[in-house]
């Protein structure tokens, strides 16, 4: 695998976790480049989303570091990672369900002066500024995901796939330097995926924002992924392109000692 | 407003003027704006509470404790010093303070310290050094502090009704509302830097017990609070009935016996109204304060913190700082509340705040009244304080009256002796089942949130 | 200092200090048990539980009225105790209704645990204001004098004194004594046979393990076949028993009273924290710690100081860690520790 020459945004360091005696992530140690899509693979149990969950703040790790943009973020809480511009979605979309689309977006932005309750009360005019700049992004954000007729629903209301975008669209109200994402193609039919791998695309080469995805799909990992880091049992197996990656043989064999059936079906579909 | 509940205000509002009716005919006029005042003052710290459980989820269950506070805050500040007291144990008090401020530094720049050196100590270690040093401190400061406080209690003073204790700073009321506030929002800040980091169930169980440690405070230290000896008379910032009296009598006219208020009541009534007006004003700018707060981004990002947590802080916001401001925010009303309270009784008696009654009212307010809703806080403050007050004459109506039925038709049949008093634990039954009633049949209040 | 003047600290010591406390720590345990088996397998908080100990006390004592003016005397079982039957019939049955009626159509539409905390709390109200509706709001005491057939009989509390005569023989100046009042027996002895009961069903009976499996995982116990509802009724049979026992051997060694138990509700709950939610013995133990704690901080030391240190310290002043009037706080400080310091409580119990 040639050597890349761009820098690597987000670094995790010999990481280890375990909860109550199993050993979820066991060292491990991989990079993620500024500007990639980089693919995270492994079989159920791997220690995926732990990791994102040790990256994200969710929980401490037990042992390794973390850096991001060369500072050591090891255990920082979710919303300092924000302010450094990392950002997560999670598996399973967690909209804010009392609130409406455009106001699940429109309550991202950090340092609102809204949010400040003397703003609110002593300088309200300032506030209605910042929420109309506010509000147009929002507007914006919800037309790119195709959502803008569902902008006044109730978010708790949407469709599987609608919270889906939604939750991307989060991520879109601010100018994030990297985004976590949790099995973003997880319950969502063809379609819909096509267009969720497309405005992914769409955000990297135009936004600039670095990936890194959990994945089961491996047709998605091979659109978007220009390099992959393949977990097995809470460290890293192996990192490749993703063609070198499903036709490694170790990476197989840890998929076939579990019922995960994508990768044989990438592996089958390509003889 | 969506229209479903503007219908519901409708009712809301109906109920209490029917209420408040029913005071001013069965009772007396002058009860009747008692009631109406009380209500209103109730209704500042049901709204306290609103921002508190409504807006963030966080139930707080020492609401008590904040009330308290606001309630000796007035005291202090309305209420003129007294010198002998502070002649005799005056130094003492000081020196024990700066014992404590000692004490407490050091326990602050051990946590600190623990922080920013390199040493990696463990926090168990830590927490016996602090609490080691906190009983040190206590052992420390105990005699002087018994003796001052003995001598301030013995003082003999000019006047009997102040013995007993050091007095406050005799300055204007209305100030002493918003020093309660203030009172209450820094007891706040202590209080929810602690326990806010706790599972909500257990927050409430911390927060009771704090308030129930507040609570005996006040009332045991006899050298601050003249304990059940009580304080009063504490000042209005209106005129109190007695000053309108006297103002009546130096010439001024008033004549409200078209309201059916009798020449005697005639200053308690105006004294009342007054008071009744300034709560309203109170009242009135808190609210729409609050819904200000609420409808702005700062009401939508505490909405997406009660809606999803995990969401809400992988989106930047500091979710346990927030909940520290709006558990502070809540507690300052619920100090002002407390303070107006106490500035109506014109009574500090720190014995008065009963758990049962005061902490498990006030939530019976706000969960019929419709939590997340300011104005169904008010609407369930001023209802069930109305229904808590009305519900001994009207029960005792009931029974004299059934009681005097069955005399005449039974032979033999004799009343209990305690009619009365029985007749007043219906106020309780009363409350009991409107709560359970609610809960069943709009379990979102009368005015649920939107 | 001699040996009388130890064995007289001694004696004082556990007299005032261990035996208040575990009398104290036996009423706190069964109600505490009760209150965690209520938390573990309904889930919720049941702040009625006070007020269904008081309504135990009130039954034993009407019915200890109604048996003593019929002049029935079986010293030395107190008359108190001949009511106690009665007593846990009433408050079970009282718990199955409120139960049915109340928590039940919350519990079918799966309400949120607010819901029920407040439903709890209006409960509390109308009970509290049924108790004194219909036993008035006076305090009566279980040993009073009754009058039957014209004739007075009195009832004494009865005391068991422990005079240690052999040890008064050998050593001069030994006078303290241990004196347990007649309740204060019956209710260790009440307490232990709870105790070792409770243990037996819940781990040595098929309801028992049934209640303990509801308590772990509802959703897979009811899907092994275990009649959840079945197990919800006998929660409430135990819980109501227990806490009849606990208000009657109380009201009977103090007074009764309508505040009796309401202000045991809190420290109850702190044992139960403690303890563990659904954990029983966890609970136990709890109830002992708080009774412990509350007892000596504000145990005066004064004369057992007086004992072993004769006149070299100042007496005049109290003695104790923390002033009487603050007992009530002695729980509460407890529990925001140990809620800080492992908030699942002493035996890893549920977290709600």
């Amino acid at each position: 695998m040639p050597q890349d020459d761009r820098n690597a945004l987000l670094q995790i360091d010999n990481l280890c976790k375990s909860f109550g005696g199993v050993q979820a992530v066991n060292h491990t140690t991989f990079d993620v480049v500024e500007g990639s899509i980089t693919g995270l693979i492994g079989p159920n149990g791997a220690g995926k989303t732990t990791l994102f969950n040790l990256v994200a703040g969710n929980h401490k790790p037990d042992s390794g570091s973390v850096y991001f943009a060369g500072d050591d973020i090891t255990g920082m809480q979710p919303h300092a990672l924000f302010a450094r511009r990392l950002l997560r979605t999670f598996q399973i979309p967690h909209e804010f369900d009392t609130m409406s689309a455009r106001e699940n977006l429109m309550m991202v932005p950090g340092e609102q002066s809204g949010e400040n309750l003397f703003s609110t009360w002593l300088n309200f005019s300032r506030v209605r500024q910042q929420e109309k700049t506010i509000r147009e992004r929002a507007d914006s954000v919800l037309d790119f995901l195709g959502l803008s007729h569902v902008a006044d629903h109730p978010a708790g209301k949407l469709s599987g796939g609608q919270k889906k975008l939604l939750e991307i669209g989060r991520t879109m109200m601010v100018d994030a330097r990297m985004v976590l994402l949790d099995e973003v193609g997880a319950g969502v039919n063809r379609t819909l995926l096509a267009e969720i791998a497309g405005k992914i695309e769409q955000l990297n080469r135009e936004h600039g924002y670095t990936f890194c995805l959990i994945e089961h799909d491996m047709d998605l990992i091979t659109r978007l992924c220009e390099r992959v880091v393949v977990l097995a049992e809470g460290t890293v197996l192996t990192v490749g392109t993703p063609e070198e990656v499903t036709s490694n043989p170790e990476v197989i064999e840890a998929y076939l000692g579990h019922t995960d059936n994508d990768m044989l079906k990438s592996q089958r579909s390509r003889g | 407003m969506n229209p479903a509940n503007r219908s519901r205000v409708v009712i809301a509002t109906a109920l209490i003027i029917a209420l408040f009716l029913a005071a001013w005919f069965m009772l007396s006029p002058v009860t009747a704006l008692l009631y109406l005042s009380t209500g209103l003052a109730t209704a500042v710290i049901v709204l306290g509470l609103n921002i508190q459980w409504g807006y963030a989820g966080l139930f707080n269950a020492g609401i008590l404790g904040f009330i308290a506070l606001g309630g000796y805050a007035v005291m202090w500040v309305s209420v003129p010093p007294v010198p002998e007291a502070i002649a005799a144990g005056g130094a003492g008090l000081l020196s024990v303070i700066v014992k404590l401020a000692v004490t407490a530094i050091c326990i602050w720049v051990l946590h600190l310290a623990a922080k920013r050196l390199p040493i990696n100590l463990p926090v168990w270690l830590l927490r016996t050094l602090q609490v080691s040093i906190a009983l040190a401190g206590y052992i420390w400061m105990k005699t002087e502090f018994v003796i001052a406080v003995e001598a301030i209690e013995t003082a003999d003073t000019l006047d009997q009704t102040m013995k007993g204790f050091i007095g406050g700073l005799g300055l204007p009321v209305l100030l002493g509302w918003a020093v309660g506030g203030v009172f209450a929002g820094i007891a706040a800040w202590f209080i929810g830097k602690v326990t806010l980091g706790l599972r909500s169930d257990y927050l409430a169980i911390a927060t009771l017990g704090i308030a129930e440690i507040i609570r005996t405070f006040l009332k045991n230290a006899d050298w601050l609070t003249r304990g059940t000896l009580t304080v009063s008379p504490i000042d209005w910032p209106v005129p109190t009935p007695r000053e309108m009296n006297g103002m009546l009598e130096s010439g001024l006219e008033i004549n409200l016996k078209w309201l059916g208020i009798s020449a005697e009541q005639t200053a308690t009534a105006v004294g009342r109204g007054l008071f009744i007006a300034v709560s309203a004003i109170v009242l009135i700018i808190l609210v729409l304060m609050m819904e200000r707060a609420l409808g702005s981004p700062w009401g939508r990002m505490m909405r997406a913190i009660r809606d999803n947590e995990d969401a809400a802080a992988a989106m930047g916001k500091n979710v346990v700082r927030r909940q520290l401001e709006v558990f502070v925010l809540g507690a300052i009303l619920m100090g002002i509340g407390g303070a107006m309270l106490v500035s109506l009784n014109t009574l500090f008696d720190p014995s008065s705040y009963h758990p049962p009654r005061y902490t498990f009212l006030i939530w019976t307010m706000l969960i019929v009244g419709g939590s997340g809703n300011n104005l169904g806080a008010v609407f369930g403050a001023l209802f069930i304080y109305m229904l808590w007050e009305m519900s001994e004459p009207i029960a005792q109506f009931l029974f004299f009256g059934g009681a005097d039925m069955l005399t005449a038709l039974i032979p033999g049949f004799e009343p209990p002796v305690d009619l009365a008093s029985r007749a007043s634990q219906m106020r309780v039954i009363v409350i009991g089942v409107a709560l359970i009633a609610t809960m069943r049949y709009a379990p979102k209040g009368v005015i649920p949130e939107r | 200092m001699e040996y009388a003047d130890l064995l007289n600290a001694g004696v004082y010591f556990i007299n005032k200090g261990l035996l208040n406390a575990f009398k104290i720590g036996s009423i706190y345990a069964l109600g505490a048990v009760g209150i965690t088996l209520v938390f573990g397998i309904l889930r919720f908080a049941h702040f009625a539980h006070g007020d269904m100990m008081t309504f135990g006390a009130l039954i034993a004592f009407a019915g200890t009225v109604i048996l003593r003016n019929l002049g029935i005397n079986t010293e030395p079982i107190p008359t108190g105790l001949l009511a106690l039957p009665l007593a846990v019939a009433a408050t079970i049955i009282l718990a199955l209704i409120i139960d049915r009626h109340v928590y039940a159509h919350f519990r079918a539409s799966k309400s949120p645990p607010v819901v029920f905390v407040m439903t709890s709390i209006g409960v509390t109200f109308i009970l509290q204001g049924i108790i004194r509706l219909v036993g008035g709001t006076g305090d009566r005491q279980f040993f009073f004098t009754a009058v039957s057939n014209g004739e007075s009989i009195r009832e004494d509390k009865g005391r068991w004194l422990v005079k240690f005569d052999w040890l008064r023989d050998h050593f001069d100046g030994f006078t303290q004594k241990l004196v347990i009042t007649m309740p204060q027996l019956w209710l260790f002895i009440f307490t232990a046979v709870a105790l070792v009961g409770l243990h037996y069903f819940l781990n040595h009976t098929r309801t028992g393990k049934a209640m303990r499996a509801v308590s772990d995982n509802e959703d897979l116990a009811r899907i092994s076949g275990i009649d959840v509802g079945r197990v919800v009724k006998v929660t409430w049979v135990i819980a109501g028993t227990l806490a009849a026992i606990a208000g009657t051997l109380l009201a009977m060694d103090t007074q009764y009273k309508p505040i009796l138990a309401f202000n045991l509700l809190l420290p109850m709950f702190a044992a139960a924290i403690m303890g563990g939610i659904g954990k029983p013995f966890g609970a136990v133990a709890g109830a002992f710690i708080v009774a412990l704690a509350e007892t000596f901080a504000v145990f005066d030391w004064r004369p057992i100081a007086g004992y072993l240190f004769a006149d070299r310290f100042d007496m005049t002043a109290s003695m104790a860690l923390v002033p009487a009037e603050y007992k009530l706080a002695v729980p509460f400080a407890i529990l925001v520790l140990v809620l800080i310091w492992r908030p699942t409580g002493i035996f890893k119990g549920q977290v709600l």
